[in-house]
């Protein structure tokens, strides 16, 4: 067959494919019948053989181009993930992301303990002796927090809740994910983040308890500290696993090791930005509320078994499941 | 189909065995789309800003503001990824200048990937205007800035290739009798695919420059035949041989050839 013959020959299917190709990305794949769609990826196999076929006879470079962009078309059109729906988000946080976060431990301690140590030095050390929080917090905002929690911290953002909430969204989520992207430079940005968070939210806080205001910043803060620092050192072991794949990615090229722990970290990070979405709407409407401080103390508490209990427990197999089934050709050799 | 260390392509093996050429966007064709989704976004927040304002003394201060804050979030880290992961690898900008952001292996992104890799713009845009990412695209052979590498991804562009049937233009021409050529009669598929490659740009390029360069593809071609050229004469003559060629050989088979 020479190549006229071949052209003549083929060209109305390339048409035909063309066409229904072009109702599938103009109209959904969905809208085609089935007895379409199978002629549809009948085609795109013919489609392919004739690819190889002028490539490997050089039969054109405007002919290879041609179905080479046909083949990638259809290529997209039938390779396809599956659409997400809202059912997917709710399995996600639901069971895969605490899962995912599980299956991940390591760094998430680590993650932890660079959070939790500078943070705790500076915050015992400035408990005890808060003229040295100069060293860190300048003077203005020692006198900002000291006057933000001298009072009763109730009612003080009256009317505003929703735009502190949709605040804490913009900023904490932002801090969140700046957090894991920094990962990308061999984990040294995600550390710089936690550990500068750290050092600055420590010191705050042993800046205020040893003046004396930590009964009204703790009723503040317990609420939504709950689902909002966890959040941050998740963010913070996401960021870590993307550094560590790039510098030790063991028994796998670079590109694996990324593809693959790549893909569980950014499902780690946006969870912590869900996480970080709860803690918003708890530090916009309920911290700030005229609601007696017992009150919210106990239900600070719950929330933070809330969060323990959400990651430990979340996406964990029911004991019923378990159970062995016996194949019946288990049976028949038994 | 030469793919040199020079060509900004790339070839993915599909799983039908097949290899796909993919023409990868570089960064003058991404800055552009990224400028495009810019003036896009910053038009978003104007008119978000102004429904923020017009709702005040309707809904009060706090709500509204809450929105605008919601929106400034999600136009931020939201745009690339939701549009990227639910269009098909495409945000506004980057259907402007035809671009796609595929998986490296071909296949289309998934929402995970798209978020991936415009989560690491933060990592990318440092230290200044994607000083970093403009760093790793020149440094990697498939211009891959970070996020592109973490998720596994690469930005292709989407043109869409015409094919016209080459002998329709061809119909009035006579084929080289074999007769007239004393050596061989075999002009290879790649020779003639050089030839259609010229005649479909001759409108691009002036015609005495297209007369120039067929003659470096006509001589040789009449010696290797052993055709004579000088039969023909006037201006255009290279042209015209090219043509006859083509016509002639992309029309016989196997056996005719010598």
């Amino acid at each position: 067959m020479n190549r006229d013959q071949f052209i003549t020959s083929r060209q109305p299917d390339w048409f035909q494919f063309e066409g229904l190709l072009l109702r599938a990305e103009e109209q959904r794949i969905r809208n085609l019948s089935g007895a379409e769609i199978a002629e549809l990826s009948a085609l795109y196999r013919g489609l392919c053989f004739d690819l190889s076929l002028v490539q490997s006879r050089d039969w054109g470079t405007s002919m290879s181009r041609y179905l080479n962009g046909l083949v990638v078309r259809g290529h997209n059109c039938l390779y396809r993930s599956p659409p997400g729906s809202f059912m997917d988000f709710v399995w996600f946080a639901m069971r895969e992301f605490p899962q995912l976060l599980r299956a991940n431990l390591r760094y998430f301690l680590v993650a932890l303990v660079l959070f939790v140590v500078p943070g705790g030095i500076c915050g015992t050390v400035v408990a005890i002796d808060p003229s040295q929080a100069g060293r860190i917090l300048p003077g203005q905002y020692q006198a900002m927090f000291e006057h933000m929690y001298s009072d009763s911290i109730s009612e003080q953002d009256a009317g505003m809740e929703s735009a502190m909430a949709g605040f804490y969204v913009q900023h904490n989520v932002g801090i969140a994910f700046r957090c894991f992207a920094l990962g990308a430079f061999a984990g040294v940005g995600t550390v710089i983040v936690l550990v500068y968070n750290s050092i600055v939210l420590g010191t705050v806080t042993g800046f205020l308890i040893g003046r004396g205001h930590s009964e009204n910043f703790f009723e503040f803060v317990i609420g939504h500290g709950s689902f909002e620092l966890t959040a941050i050192v998740v963010s913070g072991a996401a960021g870590l696993m993307i550094g560590h794949a790039l510098v030790h990615p063991g028994q796998r090229t670079p590109r694996d090791a990324l593809r693959i722990r790549g893909l569980e970290a950014v499902k780690i990070a946006l969870g912590a930005g869900v996480m970080l979405c709860v803690a918003a709407l708890i530090e916009g409407f309920w911290s700030p509320s005229s609601i007696p401080r017992d009150v919210k103390m106990a239900v600070g508490v719950v929330l933070w078994l809330v969060v323990v209990l959400y990651l430990t427990l979340g996406g964990r197999p029911r004991r019923r499941t378990q159970a062995v089934s016996v194949s019946p050709l288990q049976e028949s050799a038994a | 189909m030469t793919i040199t260390a020079l060509d900004t392509r790339t070839e993915i093996e599909t799983p039908e065995n097949v290899t796909l050429v993919f023409d990868l966007a570089g960064p003058g064709a991404r800055m552009g789309a990224y400028l495009v989704d810019v003036l896009i976004r910053a038009v978003a927040v104007s008119a978000g800003t102004l429904i923020t304002l017009f709702a005040f003394p309707l809904l009060g201060v706090s709500f509204p503001l809450g929105m605008m804050l919601i929106g400034l979030f999600l136009l931020e880290w939201g745009y690339g990824a939701l549009f990227e992961g639910l269009w098909r690898g495409r945000t506004p900008g980057k259907q402007v200048f035809r671009l796609r952001v595929v998986k490296d292996v071909g296949s289309p992104i998934s929402f995970y990937d798209a978020a991936l890799r415009n989560l690491l713009r933060a990592a990318d845009f440092l230290p200044i205007g994607y000083g970093v990412g403009l760093i790793c695209m020149t440094a990697t052979r498939r211009l891959q800035r970070i996020g592109d590498l973490v998720a596994g991804t690469i930005v292709v562009r989407g043109d869409q290739h015409l094919f016209e049937r080459s002998t329709a233009a061809f119909d009035r021409l006579d084929p080289i009798p074999p007769g007239e050529c004393s050596k061989s009669f075999d002009v290879s598929e790649r020779t003639l695919d050089v030839i259609e490659q010229l005649i479909w740009r001759r409108d691009a390029l002036p015609q005495r420059r297209v007369e120039e360069i067929a003659g470096f593809l006509a001589e040789p071609i009449a010696r290797q035949l052993g055709y004579s050229l000088d039969v023909e004469s006037g201006t255009g003559r290279n042209v015209y041989f090219l043509r006859r060629v083509l016509r002639t050989f992309s029309t016989i088979d196997e056996s005719e050839r010598r």
